[in-house]
């Protein structure tokens, strides 16, 4: 087949939500159905890197057991609090965040390995935001934790990654559900993989607060960037949107099962779509 | 009058802070040029200032007014308390009603330039402000009750001032879910749209939290900006001239001497755009 459709998995912003681009691969996999193209931004990097370097989908889901905890945001940056109490008095040195990093840069320096994108077997592309500026940048070379890191790096709560000139922060501050990467690399037709943010209560301390008002703006963007990428409908874009019959937060890993299988769910969901675009010329 | 049915024009104002006085120049130099406007449409700090527009002040007189509205006070207040509730959430009981800033000194500011004309009914067109469920993340569009309430609501900008209930429902900054809300225009039946909007250039140094988070949600709003506005002209329901006053640099939420210079801008902005809606307005 010459003329096969280049197909794209756009993993978006969702925290352990994410894990259900496994259950939509387990799907593919079984029905032989091979990915062209891999982009991930926010959480959706860690499954989409892994799976480009040819991890099977099971052993993905245990790496991911080890790697997402919730101690991985639990170690406080103790100058935060004076930074806020008294702004002037205690300048951060470079930015603000109210966690250390050091225990998610250890565990995705396990994960990944010492990897770059070039021992990727499916094309990857991580984008994240330039702080500065608000604009998407994508990644595709260097160290995957790297690159991982930046795309995850939630304002406030973890500080973003210098490279160069430029700061990095979280994917979704550009662009929840980055389609728009998958359009510019060439794919014929798009799996979009988006999450709604889950509107979190009681709003009973700052980091939740903080996070469910981030919710809201990507909640909000993911909405109007799906608004107009399907009214400029270049190419085939199969929007997923799991829904789930339960709240789902940032760290409820024990639902990691659940979230898989609502991802197969969503994968049998749009397979006669999917399988209908492969075929038509 | 021609016979032609007349058409109705919205000027919407999106969020932008201060530079959202610019509309005040935009609405006066319309007026100059005599193209009336039907109803306003406000959203954070173009509520602010689309208030003024809507209440029917002569344009010099909502220029002064403005600087009423928005005092050089309005980040003076900490609230120690809520930064305590920060650090003790479960002492002191943290809750959703947070904010970094004590409010009094804006709603000071909206009760002074608003005066006696303290409801909805009183302004002298329609005047529609657009607000965030806190919870929900929807957009709320607020056209009665307590003029200062709406207000406040719209521009409330989270972690920095205390979301305002209004009806029940906790609100804060329109900027998180509909920044150029020239979709509510639509709805509300416009057949031209004049939409003032503003991009919010970077923050120079973000080492302070309250740099640092503006920095967070000025990101998402240019892009949600972006995004909403090219669906709005993609689907094409009403007519859009879009005025973009540009500012070189950031202007700051306490910069109000600048409030002059902000309104001249938006006059500036406009000019081009004058012959076009005169044609259009036949």
């Amino acid at each position: 087949m010459t003329n096969r459709k280049r197909i794209a998995l756009v993993v978006g912003w969702g925290s352990v939500k994410c894990t259900a681009a496994l259950g939509l691969l387990r799907v593919l996999r079984r029905e032989g159905i091979e990915i062209d193209l891999l982009v991930g931004g926010g959480g959706g990097s860690i499954y989409a890197a892994l799976f480009a370097l040819g991890h099977p989908v099971d052993d993905i889901v245990e790496m991911n057991a080890r790697l997402w905890t919730r101690d991985v945001t639990e170690l406080p940056n103790r100058l935060a609090i004076l930074q806020l109490l008294f702004p002037r008095q205690f300048k951060a040195r470079e930015f603000f965040y109210l966690r250390e990093d050091r225990l998610i840069n250890e565990r995705l320096q396990t994960a990944f390995n010492g990897k770059t994108f070039a021992d990727c077997i499916i094309p990857l592309f991580i984008p994240a935001t330039d702080y500065m500026t608000g604009h998407q940048v994508v990644l595709s070379e260097g160290l995957l934790w790297e690159a991982v890191r930046a795309s995850i790096a939630l304002p406030l709560v973890f500080a973003p990654v210098r490279r160069g000139e430029q700061l990095l922060a979280d994917a979704y501050l550009s662009d929840p559900l980055p389609v728009g990467v998958a359009m510019r690399e060439g794919a014929d037709i798009i799996l979009a993989l988006g999450f709604e943010s889950t509107p979190i209560i009681p709003l009973d301390n700052f980091g939740k607060f903080l996070f469910h008002v981030q919710g809201v703006m990507t909640g909000n963007l993911l909405k109007a960037s799906s608004a107009f990428h399907s009214m400029a409908h270049h190419l085939e874009v199969i929007s997923i949107v799991p829904r789930f019959d339960r709240p789902i937060h940032q760290f409820d890993t024990h639902e990691v099962p659940y979230i898989i299988s609502v991802g197969e769910r969503e994968g049998e969901r749009i397979l006669p779509q999917l399988m209908r675009l492969m075929e038509s010329t | 009058m021609s016979d032609a049915p007349k058409q109705r024009v919205a000027l919407v104002i999106g969020s932008g802070g201060l530079k959202c006085a610019a509309a005040l120049g935009t609405w006066r130099r319309l007026t100059e040029a005599g193209i009336g406007i039907d109803f306003v449409v406000g959203c954070s700090g173009g509520a602010i200032f689309g208030a003024l527009v809507a209440l029917g002040f002569a344009p010099e007189q909502a220029v002064k007014t403005a600087m009423l509205a928005w005092k050089s006070d309005v980040t003076s207040q900490v609230n120690y308390r809520d930064i305590a509730e920060m650090a003790l959430p479960k002492w002191l009981k943290f809750s959703e009603r947070f904010g970094i800033f004590r409010d009094a000194p804006i709603l000071r500011g909206f009760e002074a330039a608003y005066g006696k004309f303290t409801m909805f009914e009183h302004t002298r067109i329609p005047f529609h402000v657009v607000c965030t469920d806190l919870l929900t993340g929807e957009p709320v569009v607020i056209t009665r009750g307590r003029l200062v309430d709406a207000v406040r609501a719209s521009a409330g900008i989270p972690l920095l001032f205390e979301p305002r209930e209004v009806d029940g429902r906790l609100l804060v900054d329109g900027a998180l879910s509909d920044p150029l809300p020239v979709d509510v225009a639509v709805r509300a039946g416009a057949d031209l749209i004049i939409a003032v909007g503003f991009e919010t250039p970077p923050q120079k140094d973000v080492r302070t939290v309250g740099a640092y988070a503006m920095q967070m949600f000025s990101n998402m709003t240019n892009q949600l900006l972006a995004y909403q506005f090219a669906s709005a002209s993609l689907m094409h329901h009403a007519e859009i001239i879009t005025i973009v006053p540009p500012f070189e640099y950031n202007i700051g939420l306490n910069d109000v001497a600048k409030i002059p210079f902000i309104i001249e801008q938006g006059a500036l902005a406009v000019e081009p755009h004058l012959d076009y809606l005169k044609r259009l307005l036949g």
